[in-house]
């Protein structure tokens, strides 16, 4: 079956290795990895979402997985959900024209990025997909599957030569195993972040207190208008969160100066320096960022 | 009254991410396995998940980068 393949310019330009590898089928591998869902409060495995991929990270295996995950764990359209997935900003599209009719009627869907992948991504997605910045998101790093996968990766090699069935059974039981040690353990994870949450609460106030007494209240008024009308917007169009980018003017040496700076004679000692710089500039590699924590 | 203005709370925050370590080798004799638990625990039903991924829509959103060495291979098909 021939399926057309829309192509559509996402509004982050970046390019990922979820994405790369998703065109990327394999010959000697019949699944090519896994996608999990799993809540970011809790850090347990939503039940029935943890599905194959068979030519890596194709959209619609992260459709199934989501679909499977409001169903077994009974999102009510009135609780509303947010997604935090590392490329929601291309993922998020078109995803009520992929499953729009089977999702839930008038459940809001929330999307952001995790504190980890953000970085890869252009800066403008920082402020319009980071969690800090959503009303209600909370501490969340939305990174919580690679600690799960960091548990699950001392067994999958195991299971990789293993038969389909052995495989699918070996990869559910440790992942119920891993839902069931939170379980135990939620209690005391609770009542230790809960703590840490009142502590952390009172300093953040008094920090949000002296910065705000020693900018002009006039701004903090104009501020805060902007950022509540930006918070109420950003669900239909997230643009509007670009506001919390500082607006760098660009700065460069005047035309004047640069051009008396050029005629002055340099000195031995001036020119020296100036080709060592030129030497490091030449040596220096870019460190890629990290788009896919393995 | 007092739920919607902390609505925030019951929100189902969901975190999405792929794992590309728990992949499997193509087996060259395909056995007859039975799955014992299927659909039970954190893997899904294989049927339904199929009957999905057949049916599925498929719109890849692809950053400007990526169409100008993906288009060819899409017209091939």
């Amino acid at each position: 079956m021939i399926v057309p393949i829309a192509l559509q310019k996402a509004p982050c330009e970046n390019t990922f290795r979820a994405i790369t590898n998703a065109l990327v089928a394999s010959s000697s591998c019949d699944v090519t990895g896994i996608v999990a869902i799993a809540c970011a409060r809790h850090g347990c495995y939503a039940p029935n979402a943890l599905v194959d991929l068979f030519k890596s990270e194709q959209q619609k295996n992260v459709d199934f997985a989501l679909l499977q995950s409001i169903e077994t764990t009974g999102v009510d359209p009135d609780q509303g959900l947010m997604l935090i997935y590392d490329i929601v900003c291309q993922y998020f599209v078109h995803l009520l024209e992929r499953i729009g009719h089977k999702l839930p009627p008038d459940l809001e869907i929330d999307r952001a990025i995790g504190l980890f992948h953000v970085h890869a991504h252009k800066a403008q997605c920082f402020f319009r997909y980071v969690t800090s910045f959503i009303p209600g998101a909370g501490i969340t790093v939305g990174e919580i599957l690679e600690s799960l996968w960091s548990g699950l990766n001392g067994i999958s090699p195991s299971t990789r030569t293993a038969t389909l069935a052995h495989r699918a059974e070996v990869l559910d039981d440790h992942a119920c195993d891993s839902n069931h040690k939170k379980l135990l353990g939620i209690t005391k994870s609770l009542c230790r972040r809960h703590k840490e949450a009142s502590e952390s609460l009172v300093y953040s106030e008094q920090y949000f207190e002296q910065l705000s007494q020693a900018a002009d209240p006039q701004s903090v008024q104009h501020w805060t208008h902007q950022i509540e009308a930006a918070e109420a917007a950003r669900l239909a169009t997230p643009k509007v969160m670009d506001i919390y980018g500082a607006k760098v003017r660009n700065s460069a040496t005047s035309p004047e100066e640069s051009a008396s700076a050029s005629n002055r004679a340099q000195s031995a000692i001036e020119i020296w320096l100036e080709f060592a710089l030129m030497i490091e500039e030449k040596q220096y590699v870019p460190i890629l960022p990290f788009c896919k924590i393995l | 009254m007092l739920i919607l203005c902390f609505r925030f709370v019951f929100k189902r925050v969901f975190v999405a991410n792929g794992n590309f370590k728990a992949d499997h080798v193509r087996q060259t004799k395909p056995s007859n396995d039975v799955w014992l638990s299927e659909g039970a625990g954190m893997v899904p039903n294989r049927q339904e998940y199929f009957a999905f991924l057949k049916t599925a829509m498929e719109k890849s959103t692809v950053s400007s980068f990526l169409f100008a060495y993906v288009a060819p291979d899409a017209n091939a098909q």
